[in-house]
């Protein structure tokens, strides 16, 4: 019971910020690594299969990267002009890119030379994809069609004329294997059949659509288009059941993670942002440093490929192992290191033995031995000492908090000159316009104006100097409060007008 | 719908309040008995009998009818005491037994009794008319109804305190502020037979004064802090002293200890001073100031009482040993009032500066004080301008859905409005103490926080506050509590709030009016605006009352529907003290500030039970364990607190008479060994003395027969003493039979025993198999019999 309480700080609040699961989820990608294209990243897309490579089409090449070693391991340079597009087959063995020159290619991932060469279209080709059956591909081009070609015997099976504008995206319904989906500039997404050659449904995104996405069960599409997504059923002939905007400038690209429960939106405003799919919140938000054109997540959400209007390329990897087996490893370390230490720690006395307690020096920090002293001014020349004041300042105000509470500031403020009033007025300048510390620093600027009054005029050039320099804080911190009232006003005002209506 | 309140409603007139614990043990100087076993408190109208070793209340000494005011050792008799109370008497007691053997009358109350070992037929009692104290010698014979003769010795116009006087072989003193008196040869003494020493006006004046033990010394406790310590007494020309100087402020207590070689002080400061020859000897921090001192017969212990209502019990080696608290309330007011915690179903309030007191009213026993502000005890610099101390203003508690016990704090310090601190606690069931989870510093911008309020089931928290804000708090595991909401209406201040039994309903009072908010959800769900001037309590009723909201303002009492928002019923009052709710019925209390107890249901605007307690209650709670006997309270009972720190109750006639004299059963402060078992009148096993980090092992009636058996004859108790429940320990208790498995293992480890008889250990494993316990019993018994030859 008479053991000393030594004085407490209270660690400095951190603005509270919620961490949900996503943020902690997202949040545990590592810092990118960032590669230098030949060209603007167009499109990007991970093997569906292992090894999970992903094809980064920039410029004139497809580049196959290695998710391990974040390395080029194969090129496909043979397009005479811009390549586009490039997509892999649902096995992972074949791939297949469009070109400005109007021709697809279609490449053997082992091979450097295109298997086939599909001629047919008269713009440039910008989106290509496989079927899920295997044997056919569909691509869509500038020149306002879509095409299925048969890849065994380079054919076209259907050519969709519905567009009136370049046809920018498209995509393969996993649900069922006779549907396209695909969004043009001319502001509509169209659903085509592929057995009737028809086109089955066509919704009015409102804005150039530049990119679709289906989710798995094949009923809901998402367009993204200008500043919004939006997601339409199917099922009820394109009715719109919502629409999502968060960025500001054009989305271009969207892609889900793994489990099809978050979408990832890339957009030319440099974010990356996580909705959840339940209710198209927005549940993170990853920044970037150029305009965002493309977008991959590997199975297992364990890399973010994301590409960008300044060539550059960016991979982020979740980070291999997580914090409790580190910690668990720590521990392991530290128990090896203090195994002396703990020497006799198990010991378990016998039944007759008299268990003596050692007696514990109580170990106290510098300035709570001179509070137990009663040396006040002591114990705040060592509060001061420049590593408290510095490091943790609120143990130095906590310190002046004690001094306050025992009615004995004044006495350990006043006979301060030279060094140590340096010392008291550098800290009163540093931390003055902390929230926190605001109400205890306050007074005792007072206090130390007060004992300092009689000789302000004497002190030395340095003192009044800080002297000064509290003044301007206090003046300048006095109008950001007067700013800070009338920011809060008005918004007071617009909030209680919201609300009413 | 408006109707005056009918003043005079049937009330339980057979009703009493009683008072049943909490008075101060540090009003008066207590006393070690010879053989420093015990203390003796004066406590009221009773003397408690604390175990020096344990710290446990061993006995009450009932029987004054006022109160106790000092108690001395009989002259004699080791084992007997002398009391002298405001009631007129002295008695006799026989403190082991707590049976008072005599009295003795006498025509005015008295204010001390002193005994003389010397002269065993003459004692001093101290009586105190309007004008005068005095100080009289009369003869000590029990056995009349009154005394014959009072001899007035000295008198004085200054009040003669346990602290002014001072008895020694030989002589005795008599201290005034700026004068003391001799008195030698104190059987014979006339009042003209004096030497008088005399202090220089501007001297401090004495508060107080010691006799050293054998020798003419004493030692005065001045003023302004110093002590002087006086030779040559019985010569008034010559008396010298020296002075020494170590407290800043008053010296409130002195003594010798009881070979003269040392003289401890205390004071304000709280650190007791042991002064000798060679220097002085420090313990510090002792919690508060110190009121009284007191030593032992056997120079071993020192009893310090503290301002705080503790005693320390401190040992040569200024070491504290034990810590006697008495209801540790203190100061004028109890800010937080009095809650029940459910979990240890004891009352909480304010204890010790900056603690919490958990107490069970219904045994007057103390659980424990935790610390909750975390700050030392700082005397203040000026007695006149009192260092202002943060106090905890708001607590609360709630056991969870999940089984989570949490308790919150307010603490603030309202002189200086700093120091705003809101404490979120759990209770760790491992390690069987309070830890704290989160603090938050200055929520309400340090305006005074008006009430804390747990949701009934989840681990969420309201606060409110004259700011006008009211903050929902929630726990999330993984950072601790944090501020879910805040709600105001038009910047009125908030005054309270409360939960519906259900938890989905949150009212809050805004100025005069009540906002009723979905906790969960934070949506406004309806507002009740009720009265003229300002709500000051709120309180939702239970069961089969649970929607309705009782709002009590500062002259009405209303009830109101939150069904319907309407107004069941509004009664004008005189003046709002506070309200009270029952937890476990559909009761709730009121207490007018006329100290007037009104019990009444929400539905009802007729009260139950009506009665002017005649005291100003402070705090109050509703505590479960009813009274039969009291239809509104069969579930639970009203515990109420005075300003005087007692705790009262209401009881029937007969109860209150059982109440006032009820003596604790005799603990025995002895280490529990086999003996000890053998003798104790329960023969239960006997909890080993326990170790940290060693298992409790029990020992069985069996192995305490055994070691009987193989103690040496010499260290028994007396044969007549124990031979009866030593031959009723061997007769069969049939419920014993059953607890084989028990009775294996304590045996295992009695024959792992060394024994110092070299006696071979017995055998037992035959006799485990044995289905017959008749035959089980004895088997063993024989086969010591027989070692033992």
């Amino acid at each position: 019971s008479s053991r000393y309480k030594s004085t407490e700080a209270v660690p400095i609040a951190t603005a509270a910020r919620k961490h949900t699961q996503d943020y902690n989820y997202w949040r545990s990608l590592q810092f990118p690594i960032i590669v230098k294209e030949y060209g603007a990243v167009t499109n990007v897309e991970f093997q569906p299969t292992e090894p999970h490579h992903f094809a980064v089409t920039a410029s004139s090449r497809v580049e196959l990267y290695s998710k391990e070693s974040n390395e080029v391991v194969k090129t496909f340079s043979r397009f005479h002009n811009t390549a586009y597009g490039a997509s892999f087959r649902s096995d992972g063995k074949l791939l297949v890119a469009g070109n400005e020159d109007t021709q697809v290619r279609l490449f053997d991932v082992q091979g450097r030379v295109p298997l086939r060469i599909f001629k047919g279209h008269s713009r440039p080709v910008h989106v290509t994809k496989f079927c899920n059956n295997k044997q056919q591909l569909f691509s869509a081009s500038d020149d306002k069609t879509v095409r299925v070609w048969d890849i065994s015997t380079e054919q076209t099976l259907n050519e969709f004329c519905g567009h009136e504008d370049y046809v920018r995206c498209g995509c393969i319904s996993t649900a069922s294997e006779n549907t396209i989906v695909t969004g043009a500039y001319d502001h509509t997404v169209r659903m085509f059949d592929t057995r009737s050659n028809a086109n089955t449904i066509t919704i009015n995104h409102g804005c150039p659509v530049e990119s679709v996405l289906l989710f798995p069960s094949g009923s809901i599409i998402l367009s993204a288009g200008g500043h919004s997504i939006k997601v339409w059923d199917a099922l009820q002939g394109g009715k719109l059941l919502t629409t999502v905007s968060n960025h500001h400038k054009t989305i271009t690209c969207m892609t889900f993670n793994h489990d099809c429960t978050r979408l990832l939106s890339g957009s030319l405003d440099r974010h990356v942002k996580i909705y959840d799919v339940t209710n198209y919140k927005v549940v993170h938000n990853i920044d970037y440093a150029g305009s965002i054109l493309s977008m991959a997540v590997s199975p297992n959400d364990e890399t973010l490929v994301v590409g960008m209007a300044d060539k550059m390329l960016s991979i982020r990897h979740r980070k291999q192992c997580n914090k409790e087996e580190m910690k668990e490893e720590n521990l392991h370390l530290s128990k090896r290191k203090q195994k002396s230490m703990m020497r006799g720690r198990n010991f378990v006395p016998n039944k007759d033995d008299i268990v003596v307690q050692h007696h514990q020096k109580q170990h106290l920090a510098k300035y709570d031995q001179y509070f137990r002293k009663f040396e006040h001014s002591k114990a705040l020349d060592a509060a001061l000492v420049a590593h408290v004041s510095t490091n943790s300042p609120e143990i130095t105000v906590a310190v002046l908090q004690e001094l306050i509470r025992r009615d004995t500031i004044r006495a350990s403020l006043s006979g301060r000159t030279g060094n140590k009033l340096v010392v008291l007025l550098k800290f009163l300048c540093r931390n003055i316009s902390n929230v926190s510390f605001a109400p205890t620093l306050l007074k005792v600027c007072e206090l130390l104006l007060d004992s300092c009054l009689e000789t302000i005029e004497n002190v030395p050039v340095e003192v009044s100097h800080l002297f000064k320099r509290l003044q301007n804080i206090m003046h300048s911190e006095s109008l950001l409060q007067v700013e800070m009232t009338k920011l809060l006003g008005s918004m007071d005002l617009i909030l209680s007008s919201s609300i009413k209506n | 719908m408006k109707k005056k309140k009918q003043c005079d409603v049937e009330s339980d007139v057979s009703l009493y309040v009683t008072e049943t614990g909490g008075s101060s043990i540090v009003r008066f100087k207590s006393l070690f008995t010879i053989d420093s076993k015990y203390l003796l408190c004066p406590c009221g109208n009773v003397v408690k009998v604390y175990s020096t070793n344990t710290g446990e209340c061993c006995q009450k000494l009932v029987g004054h009818t006022d109160t106790v005011t000092m108690v001395a050792h009989h002259p004699s008799n080791k084992l007997q005491a002398i009391t002298s109370s405001t009631d007129a008497t002295i008695k006799l007691w026989d403190y082991e037994d707590g049976v008072a053997l005599s009295s003795l009358g006498f025509n005015t109350p008295l204010y001390g009794v002193y005994t003389l070992p010397q002269s065993p037929t003459t004692a001093f009692v101290v009586q105190r008319t309007d004008k005068q104290n005095e100080l009289c010698r009369f003869k000590l014979e029990f056995g009349k109804p009154k005394v014959d003769d009072v001899e007035v010795v000295a008198n004085t116009m200054d009040k003669l305190t346990d602290k002014t006087i001072a008895f020694s072989k030989g002589y005795f003193v008599v201290a005034q502020p700026k004068s003391f008196l001799v008195f030698c040869k104190p059987d014979k003494v006339k009042w003209k037979n004096r030497v008088r020493h005399d202090l220089n006006p501007k001297e401090p004046a004495i508060r107080c004064i010691a006799c050293h033990p054998k020798l003419e010394q004493c030692v005065t406790g001045h003023e302004n802090g110093e002590l002087r310590f006086w030779y040559n007494l019985s010569d008034s020309e010559n008396a010298t002293f020296n002075v020494q100087h170590w407290h800043s402020l008053p010296a409130l207590s002195l003594s010798y200890t009881s070979s003269g070689s040392s003289v401890i002080s205390g004071g304000h400061e709280g650190v007791m001073v042991q002064w000798t020859s060679d220097g002085k000897q420090f313990l510090p921090r002792l919690g508060s100031a110190i009121q009284q001192l007191t030593t032992s017969n056997d120079n071993q212990l020192y009893a310090t009482s503290h301002n705080d209502n503790s005693i320390c019990i401190i040992t040569s080696y200024m070491t504290v040993r034990t810590t006697i608290e008495g209801f540790t309330a203190t100061g004028q007011s109890l800010p937080c009032g009095l809650n029940y915690d459910p979990k240890t179903q004891s009352c909480v309030t304010n204890g010790k500066a900056g603690h919490l007191l958990f107490y069970y009213p219904d045994n007057d026993e103390q659980l424990y004080n935790l610390d909750i502000v975390s700050r030392n005890y700082i005397s203040p610099v000026d007695l006149e301008k009192s260092l202002p101390h943060t106090k905890i203003t708001k607590v609360g508690f709630v056991v969870t859905a999940n089984n989570e016990h949490l308790m919150a704090t307010a603490e603030y310090d309202k002189e200086n409005m700093t120091d705003q601190k809101l404490k979120m606690w759990k209770f760790d069931e491992s390690y069987k103490e309070w830890c704290l989870i989160t603090v938050i510093s200055s929520p309400h911008d340090n305006r005074n926080i008006t009430s804390l309020t747990f949701h009934p089931t989840n681990a969420l928290c309201v606060t409110t506050a004259e700011d006008g804000y009211a903050k929902t708090w929630i726990l999330d595991d993984n950072e601790g509590w944090c501020c879910e909401s805040t709600t105001s209406y038009r910047s009125y201040a908030s005054s309270d709030s409360s939960f519906s039994q259900d938890g989905s309903v949150l009212a809050l009072a805004f100025g005069h009016t009540v906002s009723l908010i979905d906790p969960l959800l934070l949506d406004d769900l309806s507002l009740l605006v009720s009265a003229t001037t300002n709500i000051k309590q709120i309180e939702f009723g239970q069961d089969s009352n649970c929607h309705l909201l009782v709002v009590a303002t500062e002259n009405s009492l209303q009830s109101w529907s939150v069904i319907t928002s309407s107004m069941i019923w509004l009664i004008d009052t005189s003046g709002f003290d506070f309200l009270v709710k029952d937890p476990f019925s559909d009761n709730m209390a009121f207490i007018d500030t006329r100290h007037t107890v009104h019990v009444f249901q929400p539905s009802e605007e007729k009260p139950l039970f009506t009665q002017n307690v005649k005291m100003e209650v402070l705090a109050a709670c509703f505590v479960q364990g009813g009274n039969d006997e009291i239809t509104w309270c069969a579930k639970s009972q009203l515990y109420m607190i005075s300003n005087q720190m007692t705790v009262h109750k209401f009881a029937t006639k007969e109860q209150s008479k059982v109440v006032s004299n009820r003596a604790l059963p005799v603990a025995t402060d002895t280490l529990k060994t086999p003996i000890a078992s053998l003798l104790s009148t329960n023969k239960e096993a006997v909890d080993d003395i326990t170790m940290p980090g060693v298992p409790i092992r029990n020992r069985t009636l069996q192995e305490a027969v055994q070691v009987v058996l193989e103690t040496k004859s010499h260290v028994l108790p007396p044969i007549p003493k124990i031979c009866q429940q030593f031959v009723a320990a061997l007769l069969l208790d049939g419920t014993n039979i059953n607890e084989e498995s028990e009775d294996t293992t304590a045996m295992e480890v009695c024959t792992t025993e060394p024994s110092t008889l070299n006696v071979k250990p017995v055998k037992t494993g035959l006799k485990r198999n044995d289905p017959d316990p008749d035959v089980d019993d004895f088997d063993w018994l024989t086969e010591s019999f027989a070692n033992l030859k």
